[in-house]
């Protein structure tokens, strides 16, 4: 029975697509890649710029931070005063982590991570694969 | 150890190219894929280039004409080359690409609000008229006589309801199992050979009938 539809659907008639259609498809996908990897690069040039920004600025606060806290003059009492410090290293450590101004330092650093990786991604927006829509399907 | 075993991947590949060259043998789909997934595009010219007629062909028996053909056919690569990297590789490319194709066809029809059912079908695609049949019988020689003419046949296929075309055109047309064409079209494996078993006694009646 399988046969016999099989030769049934044999005698439906040969359908084939437009001369054009393939490369009217490629380029159509070749025209939404470009699309895409411009609004990746536009994406990534101005998350780099804005996050150059915000590790510029996050690192002067940080260093305001630095200053206003005093942590600065705390960690210099290791050169000045060695032997109280190591009487009371506990607490001494205490007052260091206490001080530092640790919510600028991750802002700061988050900043300077958000940077790398969008100059990273911008020359790989720029690369990322080239089309030859025209080209005959490749054989190994 | 990281290094011996890239060396090894590399030797293992060389010697894949040199055999298929040797042997002259098209890469499978599956290798195709994961060409285009590592940066070369050609890989995905020659997935375009090996399904482009049968998608067409299908869309074609679907929508009945070029323009809606062509629309279907662009819109299922297009889609395909989006969703690739959802695109599990242990399942039929084939299958996957088909059920994209399906999709776009029928929403297409939906737009043009061409999805007609037969007068004698329900919404579930019960059909009053072919359910006394138990079950589809081999065509009888005389009737598969009656379909000689292409245009005869095709005229026979646009009368069916668009679930059972759909499923035939799959089976014999695209050769796909059955498991495969109820991953394409999304519905159970029984639903599937339902559509599939009233197609056929839908056309045997067809045939069937006196020649006006």
């Amino acid at each position: 029975m399988q046969d016999q539809y099989d030769s049934l659907f044999s005698r439906l008639r040969e359908i084939h697509p437009p001369a054009q259609l393939a490369s009217g498809v490629l380029m159509r996908i070749q025209t939404l890649q470009q699309r895409s990897r411009r609004r990746r690069f536009m994406v990534s040039v101005v998350a780099a710029w804005v996050s150059a920004l915000g590790a510029i600025s996050a690192s002067g606060l940080l260093v305001v931070e630095l200053l206003r806290s005093g942590f600065g003059q705390y960690a210099s009492l290791v050169f000045s005063d060695g032997a109280a410090v190591l009487a009371a290293w506990q607490d001494y450590a205490t007052l260091l982590v206490e001080t530092f101004p640790w919510a600028s330092l991750t802002v700061a650093l988050a900043s300077v991570f958000a940077l790398i990786t969008s100059l990273r991604l911008i020359p790989h927006t720029l690369t990322n694969g080239r089309w030859t829509p025209m080209a005959n399907a490749p054989t190994l | 150890m990281k290094l011996y075993l890239s060396l090894r991947a590399s030797r293992v590949d060389i010697c894949t190219r040199v055999a298929y060259s040797s042997l002259h043998m098209e890469p499978t789909d599956a290798q195709l894929i994961a060409a285009y997934r590592s940066g070369d595009d050609a890989a995905l010219n020659a997935l375009v280039h090996r399904y482009l007629p049968l998608v067409y062909r299908f869309a074609y028996r679907l929508t009945g004409n070029v323009q809606d053909a062509e629309d279907v056919a662009q819109a299922t690569f297009v889609k395909a080359w989006r969703y690739l990297k959802r695109y599990r590789s242990d399942a039929s490319f084939k299958a996957w690409l088909f059920s994209i194709a399906r999709n776009c066809a029928f929403d297409l029809l939906r737009k043009r609000r061409d999805i007609t059912f037969s007068s004698f079908e329900s919404a579930d695609g019960d059909n009053a008229l072919v359910d006394s049949v138990v079950d589809a019988e081999p065509l009888p020689d005389e009737l598969v006589a009656r379909a000689q003419d292409a245009d005869a046949l095709e005229a026979i296929l646009n009368q069916l309801p668009l679930s059972q075309r759909t499923v035939l055109l799959l089976r014999y047309q695209e050769q796909l199992t059955f498991e495969e064409i109820s991953k394409v079209v999304g519905q159970p494996l029984n639903t599937v050979k339902s559509h599939h078993r009233r197609g056929l006694i839908a056309i045997r009646k067809i045939l069937s009938a006196p020649k006006s």
